[in-house]
């Protein structure tokens, strides 16, 4: 009886180093399992498509809806107030419309991804 | 092809950030307008434009979560190989998309030339970069039906990159495309929609991108 179980526990460490090493494999053949594919029309302003062409691609699901957080009501302070939240060096998104200029720090955005926001009067969605 | 996708509260549709365009559900096929934006350090965007407002933090998070990411070898979520091995797949590019036609311009050629004066789609273009930021922009280089060919400057004290156009002799900011000084003082050039991204991820969605390079 113990060496059976001897071999059960051998199997079993074996299963998860082999596991363990293509771990990048099983993760991409699974992700790729639930992949949709979806096919795209190509815009008309598009000056390579030919008419009738698509684009495929697969729309793979990693997160849900809402996964990500978006940012429904963004605040925003002076350059002046957002000295003690932001470093000189940290990198941020900026936009101009119509004379309103806003910053959006990567690190929020890398956080909510999405940020939808009015900007000089254009509702825009910013995205990263 | 590795990249976001996003879905809009009022149809549910699916919308790719890359493509900018909606992928999947009622407005599946359209497009959205890209505003021009631009990607670089806060020291510099306030310098440019001092009366910004800020997206507060609300005592949120000051380390990005993705830093490993933008430094390391790994591109993107599914870790796929480079398809277009015109430039190793973590080289930054500045790329500008016009109605289907793409051209990618790598950071080692940027952060040295810093003011490139290029066409794209037949259109003189003036293509800019800040390397202490990474700031990069694209400009038609047309201003009043008037064509200019700009050269940089030497290096401002404010850190704010500053080249002069041949024909009159103004001077202009290069990451915004304003004249500050000069018989053309107050013009602005058109911004074209470019952003900075890795070259495996620009390439996979434009893989006809037309690749810039260093003139002998």
């Amino acid at each position: 009886m113990a060496g059976k179980s001897g071999y059960i526990i051998a199997i079993g460490l074996g299963a998860l180093v082999v596991a363990a090493l293509f771990m990048p494999q099983i993760r991409q053949l699974w992700l790729n399992l639930r992949a949709e594919q979806v096919e795209v029309p190509l815009a008309a302003g598009d000056a390579t498509a030919s008419p009738g062409e698509t684009l495929n691609l697969d729309i793979i699901t990693i997160l849900g809806k809402d996964g990500i957080p978006a940012i429904l009501d963004p605040q925003f302070v002076s350059g002046a107030e957002a000295a003690e939240q932001m470093l000189d060096s940290e990198r941020v998104l900026g936009v101009s419309i119509n004379g309103d200029h806003r910053a959006y720090p990567l690190n929020q955005l890398s956080r909510h991804e999405i940020v939808n926001d009015e900007v000089g009067g254009v509702p825009v969605a910013v995205t990263w | 092809m590795n990249a976001l996708v996003m879905y809009d509260h009022q149809t549910d549709t699916l919308w790719s950030q890359f493509l900018s365009r909606g992928v999947k559900g009622p407005l599946a096929g359209q497009q959205l307008e890209i505003v021009p934006s631009i990607q670089t350090t806060w020291d510099q965007w306030q310098g440019l434009h001092p009366e910004t407002l800020v997206l507060d933090k609300r005592g949120g998070y000051q380390r990005d979560t993705y830093e490993s990411y933008y430094r390391g070898g790994s591109a993107g979520i599914l870790g796929e190989a480079n398809k277009d091995g015109r430039l190793p797949r973590k080289e930054l590019v500045v790329g500008i998309d016009l109605e289907g036609s793409a051209k990618a311009y790598p950071f080692h050629v940027i952060a040295t030339e810093r003011v490139i004066n290029d066409t794209f789609r037949g259109e003189a273009v003036v293509v800019t970069f800040e390397p202490v930021s990474e700031t990069g922009a694209v400009f038609r280089s047309q201003v009043d039906g008037r064509s200019l060919t700009f050269h940089t400057l030497p290096d401002a004290s404010d850190g704010i990159m500053l080249m002069q156009d041949q024909q009159t002799s103004s001077t202009w900011q290069a990451v915004t495309g304003r004249a500050i000084d000069g018989p053309l003082a107050g013009a602005a050039l058109q911004r074209l929609p470019s952003h900075y991204s890795f070259w495996f991820a620009w390439s996979d969605f434009h893989p006809d991108t037309e690749l810039f390079e260093a003139r002998p």
